[in-house]
């Protein structure tokens, strides 16, 4: 008999639909399966021979051979044994047909008809529910996760046993099988970081501050144990709150990449991460040949991607952040297919001033003018073009690290972000734009306008400075920024002068 | 003269190369001796008598004699009339010298000063002034065009219409390091760089203590700003007191890596520079001391005060400054600013200040 039954497999971040067909008929007994199988999916045949003896079930002597369309994609994934389960359990007769359609079937089995839990749930009942399925089949432990997608009916279940249960029932009777959260919900929080925590630092707070105000990249320059990680570590908590549609991408990326440590509700928290510098550069942009995997720079969707000894990165690991940074998404191109995951992230750099770490102080420091010119010398141009503000951290001598007033909490200087968040997208209303760092220098200015007072002092730091273009419109780019966190209309003189302090490291410093 | 330029560009020591002479009476002679005879010397080594040897070599340079003349670099050997008396009177002195440029003259004072390549912003301050100071009474300037106090001095020397001569450790036609370019230029204009290395030859970690002998030989005072305790420019006050130069140390904070060379030398009786005034006393020289480094602070603001005294020679990071002034960041944003293009202060490092 034929029995077909619907399953999906997790493409990128999103999910395709799989069609599992199955068929017994009289010939020879073997169990073939076909369909662009990778490994895992064919080694399925073992687990769903054994698990259905052990729940009692013996394979019928004839021929079965399970199909899964469409066949030009490759399955993999460990979700396809209840699926092939259950189409068999269809074939012979002993679940209903008519109350198999309709319904997603997803779970990985052991040998003794326990359902085990899979990866990107979230992912595959959102496609399930965009293709106007109304019933999902699911291992009881994705219960969570997949009661965040609401509108589509899930049955979590725990054992094969289960699901011949509930398939058997009509669908008006299938009531006691929802999934019912009857623990407290157990508020998911995960160790936050606060601006409180850190005493001091006045400076470098305040320049996470204004990059977090207008999304601008942010690179730390000071030597080891000057708080850079500390500081990067808790910017998300000033970044203004994820939208629901934020959340939810967010949250299936986790899926996917089985990260999701709080199943009880979508990701709420904006995410940290700081991959060490010797990662690949697959590591950071995702791919790899069999299953695409999203990188550290999809993992850091809508928070921080924080690189730390930012100079300790191979070259090209540092380059390939170019083009995503650009586009906020990451295009993987492999033989398997085009995949494209979301990328949009803030970028926290941080890099010790020399080779020992104590430039410039003298006193310290052991590196010759070479040593420091070939150290700082490494940052990459194009990267720095990309990096808006730069803020050297210092040394915290004792007493201030003691005794230094407690700074303001996260929470007050968030309020601030958020009225400069909410100012910039007032203004960039039906542009692509939606940060201030995203200015592009042909429309400076057009947004960045200034007094004539004013053109003739920056005209004189220019000068006096030895600025480059390039330098010259972060500058105007952050005092946009700074001037919104103002709420002022327009681009005072106090925030030009604030703003030239941010600006990126000079050649001239090491070189004389 | 172009054997003697053959000899002259040969790798290895000034004193073989007048060895080799005294034993031939001229350098066309050891041109010409057998590889044979010259084995049998006791003082050159295997590698000495292969380049000797060498007639890639000897047509190379021979052929390079008539070159350099194009380049304007002058060939000066240990004979000629206008190799420098006080060069000739040191121990070891180099076998010719090869310059761009015109040689300082005999007479007058000639004034050394060295230091550390890695140099705070006081030191490189320090060097310029010194510099400047003596290029305004036509006192030459002797360095080794180094990064930091050499490059300070050499400018600070121009900057006071002063004459100032390089000595390098590499060939008169590189510069080094690479972004001297401008600074080299214009000692080209001012004064001369000076090698006993042969065109050509790139910067090596060894020539450069061999010429320190030089720029403390064609001095007769070797001043020296700022230096660590293992530092090349002790070598060369070393060598400047063995040649005996007088040697003048700038003092520093006791605890500063960076005059503890210095210190130590005044503690074993080298100069101690207190003032200009005093220095030029010391050394005899009309000196007539200008309204410098005293600023005016009258006609700045309260806060600009406070932020002023919070600096001093020594780079603050802006987080520093702001516990130390106790201002708004505001404030000192605005104030940071308005001293700086007052010219008061300046910034060493990104968000390090300095006074100026």
């Amino acid at each position: 008999m034929y029995s077909e039954i619907m399953s999906a497999i997790l493409e990128g971040i999103d999910s395709v639909l799989v069609r599992v067909e199955t068929d017994i008929s009289d010939g020879m007994p073997v169990f073939e399966m076909v369909g662009y199988l990778s490994s895992e999916v064919k080694e399925s045949k073992e687990r769903v021979r054994t698990a259905l003896k052990n729940s009692g079930i013996s394979l019928p002597v004839k021929r079965i051979t399970v199909n899964f369309s469409p066949a030009n994609i490759r399955k993999s994934g460990s979700g396809f044994d209840l699926p092939i389960t259950v189409g068999i359990l269809i074939g012979m007769g002993i679940l209903p047909k008519e109350n198999c359609r309709d319904v997603l079937v997803v779970g990985e089995m052991s040998l003794d008809g326990d359902v085990i839990p899979i990866n990107g749930i979230l992912s595959m009942v959102a496609k399930a529910k965009e293709e106007g399925i109304k019933h999902c089949i699911i291992p009881k432990g994705n219960a969570k996760e997949a009661s965040l997608i609401t509108g589509i009916t899930c049955y979590p279940v725990e054992h094969l046993s289960e699901v011949i249960e509930l398939l058997n029932l009509d669908e008006d009777k299938r009531d006691s099988f929802l999934y019912e959260d009857n623990k407290a919900v157990e508020e998911y929080i995960e160790k936050t970081f606060d601006f409180d925590m850190i005493s001091g630092q006045k400076f470098v707070k305040r320049a996470c501050e204004v990059a977090a105000s207008g999304m601008h990249n942010l690179l730390l320059i000071g030597p080891a144990g000057s708080g850079k990680t500390m500081m990067a570590r808790c910017i998300p908590s000033i970044l203004p709150p994820m939208t629901e549609k934020e959340q939810l991408e967010l949250s299936k990326i986790y899926s996917v990449a089985g990260l999701f440590k709080n199943r009880s509700s979508l990701m709420t928290q904006r995410p940290f991460r700081n991959p060490h510098h010797t990662i690949s550069t697959i590591g950071l942009t995702g791919g790899g040949s069999r299953d695409i995997k999203p990188g550290e720079i999809t993992l850091a969707h809508c928070g921080v991607l924080f690189l730390d000894e930012f100079l300790e990165f191979t070259k090209s690991s540092i380059e390939i952040l170019r083009q995503p940074m650009e586009d906020r998404v990451i295009n993987i191109t492999r033989n398997k297919g085009n995949y494209t995951f979301p990328a949009d992230f803030m970028l926290v750099a941080a890099t010790n001033p020399c080779k020992c770490g104590y430039f410039p102080d003298l006193n310290r420091c052991t590196c010759t003018s070479a040593s420091i010119e070939r150290y700082l010398g490494k940052m990459s141009g194009p990267m720095l073009d990309r990096i808006d503000i730069t803020a050297e951290t210092p040394q915290m001598d004792f007493e201030s690290l003691v005794n230094g007033e407690k700074g303001e909490s996260s929470k007050d200087i968030k309020k601030r972000v958020i009225t400069a968040t909410q100012i910039q997208k007032e203004r960039f209303k039906g542009t692509s734009i939606r940060f201030n760092s995203a200015i592009p220098s042909s429309r400076i200015e057009e947004f960045c306008q200034l007094s004539k007072k004013d053109e003739q002092y920056m005209k004189d730091v220019y000068e006096n400075l030895d600025l480059s273009a390039r330098s010259y419109f972060k500058i105007l780019k952050v005092a946009r920024t700074l001037a919104d966190m103002d709420e002022s209309k327009n681009i005072e003189t106090r925030h030009l002068k604030e703003s030239v302090f941010y600006r990126s490291i000079d050649k001239k410093f090491w070189e004389r | 003269m172009k054997y003697t330029y053959w000899l002259a560009c040969m790798p290895f020591g000034s004193e073989k190369k007048r060895m080799l002479v005294g034993d031939y009476f001229s350098a066309k002679a050891v041109y010409e001796t057998k590889k044979e005879e010259l084995e049998r010397l006791s003082y050159l080594n295997e590698c000495d008598v292969k380049a000797l040897t060498d007639l890639g070599c000897k047509k190379k340079y021979i052929e390079d004699y008539e070159k350099i003349k194009e380049q304007d670099i002058v060939f000066c050997p240990y004979t000629s009339v206008e190799y420098p008396s006080r060069l000739r009177n040191i121990y070891n002195p180099p076998f010719a010298l090869f310059y761009k440029g015109k040689l300082p003259k005999e007479e007058g004072i000639k004034i050394a000063v060295v230091g550390a390549r890695v140099c705070s912003a006081y030191g490189q301050k320090i060097s310029e002034q010194i510099g400047e100071a003596f290029g305004k009474i036509g006192i030459d300037v002797i360095s080794g065009m180094a990064r930091g106090v050499d490059s300070a001095a050499h400018y600070g020397a121009l900057k006071g219409n002063g004459k100032t001569f390089a000595v390098l450790g590499c060939g008169v036609d590189i510069v080094y390091p690479r972004q001297n370019r401008e600074l080299y230029n214009r000692i080209l204009e001012n004064g001369a760089v000076i090698s006993e290395y042969a065109p050509g030859t790139p910067a090596q970690p060894i020539f450069f203590p061999l010429r320190n002998r030089i720029i403390s030989g064609l001095s007769d005072v070797v001043i020296v700003t700022e230096a660590k305790r293992k530092s090349g420019s002790l070598i060369t006050a070393d060598l400047a007191m063995d040649q005996g130069r007088e040697v003048f140390c700038v003092p520093g904070r006791v605890g500063d890596s960076l005059s503890e060379g210095t210190n130590d030398l005044i503690h074993q009786g080298a100069g101690i520079i207190t003032s200009f005034e005093q220095l030029m006393n010391d050394l005899n020289l009309t000196y007539k001391p200008e309204k410098n480094g005293v600023y005016n602070i009258g006609g700045l603001s309260k806060d600009e005060v406070t932020l002023y005294k919070a600096l001093d020679e020594y780079p603050k990071s802006l987080d520093n400054i702001l516990d130390d002034s106790n201002l708004t960041i505001s404030t000192v944003f605005e104030v940071i600013s308005s001293l700086m293009s007052k010219g008061l202060i300046k910034e060493t490092f990104k968000n390090n200040y300095v006074r100026c």
